[in-house]
């Protein structure tokens, strides 16, 4: 049994189920066969049924053939007669040695008995008779004519008697054969019925053994889909198709499994090398700061400003002290308000500063306007460093290497909801995709000398946080040689978030005022 | 699980398959109807008997067939009663002429009234068949053997119940004084039957005084001519009978239900032949007196048994003489009851 079951359950579908088909097709055809054979059995014997009236009733026509033809011959002397006399005499002795000449306790037996030795007394007889009459011995022949004609309704009668009881027999014979033919049809339609629920019981049995792996399969996979795939993996029971996708199944539950695995690792290794990317750039531009720091100490710088405005207020030169009194005053607001917020006037007065040096360096090339209209600059917040580094980047981008005069102008407008910052200048302006790449915080300026360090795309990212909006910048250029606008958006409604995170105490005019 | 449950899947298949063909075998085998034709089997005899008499429905001829039959049996006879498979109604004188040419090998026959009865026993002997008479005899004839009664004694013994009948009618009907008038039904008298010696037999035997005994003849001219008959006698001298008596069954019966019908049970006694169902009850009841029975397996059996000893020891008896046995009140119940054990017996050995 087990090695049956084994082989059975390496067989692909196909073979299970043509195995199934032909089994039951077997089952059926055999009993159909079976059934064909007996019904045909007993409708032949059926058939047969009444032959032997049949033959009586032929024997019963011979005998009056013989009496007629004896009749005839007697009547006419006929030579046909006598030749049809013969023949039939022939024939009809032919037929009655057939009969039963033994005395059996049979009624139809002992008939036949009686028929045959009447018919031979009969036939003897008639014989006599014929010869009587060709010996022209009339009333010898008149006298057995009468006997043979006695014996002959004798035989008749008898015949009948036994055709009657014959036909009762085989009418009983026939009712059996018929009441048997139609328990058969019963029994066989019993048994075709049964063959077919066990062919249907088999078919099913044969399913559940199909189907329940294919079942077993649909859990999992539901398992799978819900996002589960700590499955209990199904073992494959057999080597057909459903085994083999089974088997795919589990392999894929397993890979996905190893390359969610993989993936996480993956996003692990990316995260930390990221992390380890940033730390870099943070320690770079911590090194930076720190460098930079090294080389600027601010107290140093202040104190040793200080001191050089005052050299030049003693030796009257009143130009050198403003202009180092400004660079002072940048210097400081530069490292005082790194991280603190600030008002536009306290921008607007670095602004100043950083103009006044400008066009010292640059022998009042660059002319400089502002239009505030009635706006008090000192109740609006904005965040520090802000307005000198685009003030810067006109002058760098725009204004430098021009042919023509530079002019900046600032004008800040009151609208509804918001102050507009505007700064113009009439340098080189600036190409659309250089806008664009910088309105979409991807333009990286590569050289960080003559600089304060502090990047465009850093300003816009901070004034973006500050008022919690998007638009809250925007350049403008008719193009190259057409000069540059920048608009500040500063909405009067924003929510204030905390930008403080430590404050750098005020340096008050520095260590040691002279 | 699963594996189990294959094997008692496949285990059931193979139960249900046996069974199943059991089923359809066995029903092959059952309606064989060759097996149902073929129940009997076929014995064949030594020798063919056929017996020939001209009432072979009546009991009293069936039962002497039955005895005779078994007699046969016994001895490796084949009892034919002859005519009994065809349709045709053949006289006795037609069935002996059909027994002659079948050249049996013996016939036991009930000669009938036919003129040409000796002339064919004669010729049947001439043929070697030997001939047994029954119950009438053919004495001219060259018959082998009769089987029967004395008529005569049958009359003596008719007389003998007859005179304690009347005794007992006249101690009731003392008072009257009367004559008692006794009717002796007789069937047509014929050369073979001798019935006038059972009228003998009764006379001589009838001593009383105030006894008026006659005889009147039964005309058998129809088949119910003696129903009929017996009925005009009844309506013609019904106040004026005391006793009936008659000799032949159908005769009894006849006359049995007349006087039930006039309503003369009790004024009418019976004394009658033979016993069937209706007679038996009759005595029960009280309605007949009497009936005389000649026990039937005695005919049978001896006649049977003559025609075996002829051929096997060629030994042959002229008359062999069978038991009156008359039936009453007394041992109407005991008759019956060997009654019932004799066709018990019987159908026991047809089946």
């Amino acid at each position: 049994m087990k090695i049956t079951k084994d082989r059975f359950s390496e067989m692909s579908i196909r073979t299970k189920v043509v195995i199934t088909v032909l089994l039951c097709s077997v089952a059926l055809l055999t009993s159909n066969y079976v059934m064909y054979t007996k019904i045909n059995d007993t409708i032949s014997r059926i058939d047969s049924v009444y032959e032997t009236n049949v033959s009586l009733n032929d024997f019963a026509n011979t005998l009056e053939n013989v009496q007629s033809s004896m009749f005839t011959y007697l009547n006419t002397k006929n030579s046909t007669a006598l030749e049809d006399y013969y023949r039939y005499e022939a024939e009809y002795r032919g037929m009655s040695e057939q009969l039963n000449k033994e005395s059996v306790n049979n009624d139809i037996k002992l008939m036949e008995k009686t028929i045959y030795f009447l018919s031979e007394e009969y036939l003897k007889i008639v014989s006599e008779t014929i010869e009587a009459k060709r010996g022209r011995n009339i009333n010898k022949y008149n006298a057995t004519y009468e006997e043979a004609t006695k014996i002959y309704e004798y035989l008749n009668e008898y015949i009948n008697s036994l055709n009657s009881e014959q036909f009762l027999n085989n009418s009983n014979s026939y009712t059996l054969l018929l009441d048997s033919l139609q328990e058969f049809e019963l029994s066989s339609i019993i048994f075709m019925l049964v063959i077919t629920a066990m062919n249907v019981a088999f078919l099913l049995f044969i399913l559940r053994n199909l189907m329940q792996p294919l079942q077993d399969l649909v859990i999992s996979a539901n398992e799978v889909a819900g996002g589960n795939l700590d499955i209990e993996l199904v073992e494959p029971h057999s080597k057909d198709e459903v085994g083999v996708v089974t088997t795919a199944f589990n392999s894929m539950v397993v890979s996905i499994q190893d390359y969610i695995t993989k993936f996480r690792d993956k996003i692990e290794q990316e995260n930390e090398m990221k992390e380890k990317e940033f730390q870099m750039e943070t320690h770079l531009k911590d090194a930076q700061l720190k460098y930079l720091q090294a080389q600027i100490n601010p107290h140093f710088l202040f104190n040793t400003l200080n001191a050089g405005a005052q050299l030049a207020m003693m030796e009257d030169a009143e130009k050198t002290c403003l202009f180092i009194e400004n660079m002072a005053d940048l210097f400081r607001y530069n490292v005082q308000k790194l991280e603190k917020n600030a008002t536009l006037k306290e921008e607007m007065q670095v602004v100043d500063n950083y103009m006044y040096i400008i066009n010292v360096r640059f022998s009042n090339e660059i002319s400089y306007k502002k239009q505030f209209s009635n706006i008090i600059l000192e109740k609006i917040e904005v965040p520090s460093m802000i307005i000198q580094p685009l003030i810067e980047n006109a002058v760098n981008y725009g204004i430098r290497d021009i042919d023509w005069p530079g002019k900046i102008e600032i004008e800040v407008l009151e609208e509804a909801d918001e102050y507009i910052v505007i700064i113009k200048d009439n340098g080189k302006g600036i190409k659309p995709e250089i806008i664009k790449s910088i309105e979409d915080g991807l333009y990286k300026n590569s050289s960080k000398s003559n600089s304060t360090g502090i990047g465009l795309t850093n300003v816009i990212n901070r004034l973006k946080l500050f008022y919690g909006k998007e638009d809250v910048f925007s350049i403008q250029s008719e193009g190259p040689g057409k000069g540059t606008k920048v608009y500040i958006y500063i909405p009067k409604e924003y929510d204030r978030i905390n930008t403080e995170k430590t404050e750098i105490k005020e340096v008050q005019g520095g260590e040691g005022d002279v | 699980m699963n594996k189990r449950f294959f094997t008692t899947y496949i285990f059931i298949w193979i139960i249900v398959i046996l069974a199943m063909g059991g089923i359809i075998f066995f029903s092959f085998r059952a309606f064989d109807v060759d097996n149902i034709e073929g129940a009997e089997e076929t014995k064949t005899y030594d020798y063919h008997f056929v017996m020939i008499v001209e009432d072979a429905e009546s009991p009293f001829w069936k039962a002497v067939y039955d005895s005779a039959r078994e007699e046969g049996e016994k001895n490796g006879a084949l009892v034919e009663m002859l005519g009994e498979n065809i349709n045709e109604d053949y006289s006795v004188s037609e069935l002996l002429e059909i027994a002659i040419y079948q050249k049996v090998d013996g016939i036991l026959l009930a000669p009938s009234l036919e003129e040409n009865i000796e002339e064919l026993i004669n010729e049947a002997v001439e043929e070697d068949i030997p001939v047994v008479t029954l119950m009438s005899d053919v004495h001219t004839s060259n018959r082998q053997t009769f089987v029967g009664i004395s008529k005569y004694n049958l009359g003596e013994k008719y007389g003998e119940e007859l005179v304690s009948v009347i005794n007992d009618e006249i101690l009731q009907e003392d008072e009257n004084d009367e004559e008692i008038d006794v009717v002796f039904l007789e069937p047509k008298r014929d050369i073979y039957s001798q019935n006038e010696q059972i009228f003998s037999g009764i006379i001589r035997t009838v001593n009383i005084p105030n006894v008026d005994l006659k005889s009147i003849e039964v005309n058998n001219v129809s088949v119910f001519g003696s129903e009929e008959f017996i009925r005009n006698i009844m309506m013609e001298t019904s106040e004026e009978v005391d006793v009936v008596v008659c000799v032949d069954m159908t005769q009894t019966e006849s006359t049995l239900q007349a006087v039930i019908d006039f309503n003369k049970v009790g004024d009418i006694r019976i004394i009658g032949y033979f016993v069937s169902e209706t007679i038996l009850d009759a005595i029960e009841k009280g309605v007949i007196e009497a009936s005389f029975v000649v026990d039937t397996n005695e005919i049978g059996e001896e006649s049977i048994h003559s025609l075996i000893e002829k051929y096997k020891n060629n030994r042959v008896t002229d008359y062999i003489s069978i038991n009156i046995e008359m039936i009453d009140a007394s041992n109407v119940q005991e008759y019956r009851e060997k009654l019932t054990e004799n066709n018990e017996e019987r159908s026991d050995e047809d089946n």
